[in-house]
């Protein structure tokens, strides 16, 4: 049985405007699951569903197999992150971290063993009688955490709790929270627009658009088996090049005809795409599988290096290739030997075909 | 111009747009203030001779400014926290609302712009011995009541002062409210507080800056009750709502300028004291 399972939830607000339409998702005990999408796309909704802060407008929502739609947020056994802490600042950090157990009439002793033990964790010790208002992001980031971790609830949700950090301290506290997860032995759901974190922390993704899930998957599935258009451009980064092709046969194997260039796809790819030839596609292939050459190679194409973004170790050289628009990654101590005209040879086995119309991967 | 003027001699800008605002309140408030300070000691307003604190053992000892301190303090005492009270509940109700909010904030601010003396009528009307009031208890077969000539006197007076200020709290309390982020109560929420609990917690200690200066402009408003008191009731109203402005008033009218001044800088100095005793805790308890 899974630990929290939401079976065909619905969200929609006055005005018939749907912000999360028919969810259907099971999460198990200890998952780390992560919610990601584009702004908008009904994933901070679902979080707030769960945390009973929103009421659902249809569907169902079971935690431990029990129903708990009409269940307060308080009995939920859950525990939240804000994106903006939600800190009280009239309160010291030790009242902050105290103020839900002290609702809950756990005693003070118990109290401040368990503060004890979670500023410890934390590294927050020195923190505890300051106001958040004199805390840098960081610490304020770790005593809203110290807040959940000390209710030692089943669930912690957290709402893009990194957002508001500079990117060397959201590195250094992505890495912790993989910790805290494992020290916890928690499940926790996470809420996040950056595929990056996305695919960094969680051990299950959600990728949402528009209120509707486009796939659940590891973060190896949503990288190297997207579901369909969306999951593939939205994961990765820089993202995926997409171009339109047509699927023709080529002897036993099925080639993509990107206007004057044809890509002939492997035996096992080609397989599947008996029922589409003569059909059109869009082909997908991730920089990263693109390799370019100084010279003509046999079935490279020829392109027109317009940029290159240097990055450190890898560069993104931006192509023409016959009217087609291109981003490759390239080791950066390559790059420079990249004349103006280069050739771009596409790892045939790495290369997705999405269907035309429905965008879904073939 | 201007930046000729600072280059040269170092003004800062901010003095400078200052300057306008401030000469106005230095000719208007501050520099009759100082001169009407000289007149509290001396023993006449002309050819007065310096008598040091006289002015102001007098005033103490004068049974009229004992009462009219006493009441106006006990005025305060009950229409300061009532009146508190009052807009703070009226702010979270229309702050809930989700329609019609700024016509319900409007209708509450409309005694802060009808002129006092248009609305004396009313309230003779109202509370006057042949008045409306009256009328209703003779209907209900209760008998007359002596609303302003009798200890109830102090109730009309504080409920003039709710009237007209009510609204203007509540639109304070309402901006402080519109300030606390929802968050916080989402978080009180998830960590199991009640709605009672969530207001003691939250909305009462977030909304204590906004509180102190209520608290601060209602005292300050409590002493502009005098407009209605006197347009109603006269020089020598009821003894129960005989205030400190009555006092003055009577001062001013019997050319009595150093116990005036007097008086006025006894008040003078009881504001300043009690707002900047109650900011510096504000500040201290926020910091």
């Amino acid at each position: 049985m899974p630990k929290l399972s939401l079976t065909n939830v619905s969200k929609i607000y006055p005005g018939d405007i749907v912000a999360v339409d028919n969810l259907s998702l099971d999460i198990e005990e200890r998952d780390f699951v992560v919610l990601v999408g584009p702004s908008g796309c009904g994933k901070s909704t679902t979080l707030r569903m769960i945390a009973g802060l929103e009421e659902i407008t249809s569907g169902d929502l079971f935690l431990d197999g029990r129903r708990i739609n009409d269940l307060p947020s308080k009995d939920r056994d859950i525990a939240m992150v804000f994106q903006n802490y939600a800190l009280y600042p009239h309160m010291s950090v030790y009242d902050n971290i105290a103020f839900g157990l002290k609702l809950r009439k756990t005693a003070k002793p118990e109290i401040k063993r368990r503060i004890d033990e979670t500023a410890r964790m934390l590294e927050i010790d020195q923190l505890l009688p300051r106001k958040p208002k004199t805390l840098s992001g960081g610490q304020r980031q770790r005593v809203a955490m110290g807040r959940a971790i000390v209710r030692k609830a089943n669930i912690f949700l957290l709402d893009e709790p990194l957002s508001n950090l500079d990117a060397a301290l959201r590195d250094q506290i992505r890495t912790e929270l993989i910790g805290f997860h494992q020290k916890l032995d928690a499940t926790f759901i996470y809420v996040t627009h950056d595929q990056t974190e996305a695919m960094t922390l969680g051990s299950k993704i959600v990728v949402m658009d528009e209120g509707v899930v486009q796939q659940v998957d590891s973060p190896f599935g949503v990288y190297n088996r997207p579901y369909n258009l969306f999951v593939a451009g939205f994961i990765g980064s820089p993202k995926m090049n997409f171009l339109p092709a047509r699927l023709e046969q080529n002897r036993e194997l099925v080639q993509a005809v990107c206007g004057a260039h044809c890509l002939t796809l492997s035996p096992e790819q080609s397989a599947g795409l008996q029922e589409y030839l003569g059909k059109e596609a869009t082909l997908g292939v991730r920089p990263e599988n693109i390799v370019l050459y100084r010279e003509e190679k046999p079935g490279a194409w020829l392109a027109r290096k317009e940029i290159v973004e240097m990055r450190g170790a890898d560069s993104l050289v931006h192509l023409d290739c016959g009217g087609f628009k291109l981003t490759a990654r390239q080791e950066s101590s390559l790059c420079g030997e990249l004349a103006e005209d280069c050739w771009v040879s596409l790892e045939g086995r790495q290369v997705h075909i999405f269907d035309k119309q429905s965008g879904i991967r073939l | 111009m201007l930046k000729a003027m600072q280059k040269k001699h170092r003004i800062p800008s901010g003095f400078i747009f200052l300057l306008p605002g401030l000469l106005g309140f230095v000719i208007f408030f501050i520099w009759p203030f100082v001169v009407s300070l000289g007149y509290a000691f001396v023993d006449k307003p002309i050819n007065g001779t310096f008598v040091g604190f006289k002015n102001f053992l007098d005033l103490f000892q004068n049974r009229a400014y004992r009462l009219g301190l006493t009441n106006i303090l006990r005025f305060i005492a009950i229409s300061v926290p009532l009146n508190m009270a009052l807009s703070l509940g009226l702010a979270l109700l229309i702050n809930k609302i989700k329609r019609y909010k700024e016509l319900f904030s409007l209708a509450f601010l409309a005694p802060l712009v009808i002129p006092s003396g248009s609305m004396v009528f009313f309230w003779k009307a109202l509370f006057s011995y042949d008045g409306a009031i009256n009328g209703f208890l003779v209907n209900v077969g209760i008998g007359k009541v002596n609303w302003l000539d009798s200890g109830l006197a102090l109730l009309v007076m504080v409920i003039i002062f709710i009237w007209k200020n009510l609204g203007f709290n509540m639109v304070l309390y309402l901006a402080g409210l519109s300030n606390i982020p929802r968050d916080y109560y989402e978080a009180a929420q998830v960590d199991g507080a009640r709605p009672w609990q969530a207001f003691r917690h939250i909305t009462f200690a977030q909304l204590a800056p906004t509180s102190v200066l209520v608290l601060i402009m209602s005292i300050i408003n409590s002493f502009k009750v005098f407009k209605e008191i006197y347009l109603i009731t006269g020089s020598y109203p009821h003894e129960s709502i005989y205030t400190l402005q009555h006092f003055m008033n009577n001062m001013f009218s019997s050319l009595n300028y150093p116990r005036l001044t007097t008086a006025t800088t006894v008040l003078v100095l009881i504001v300043v004291v009690f707002t900047q005793t109650l900011l510096r805790l504000e500040r201290r308890a926020s910091a």
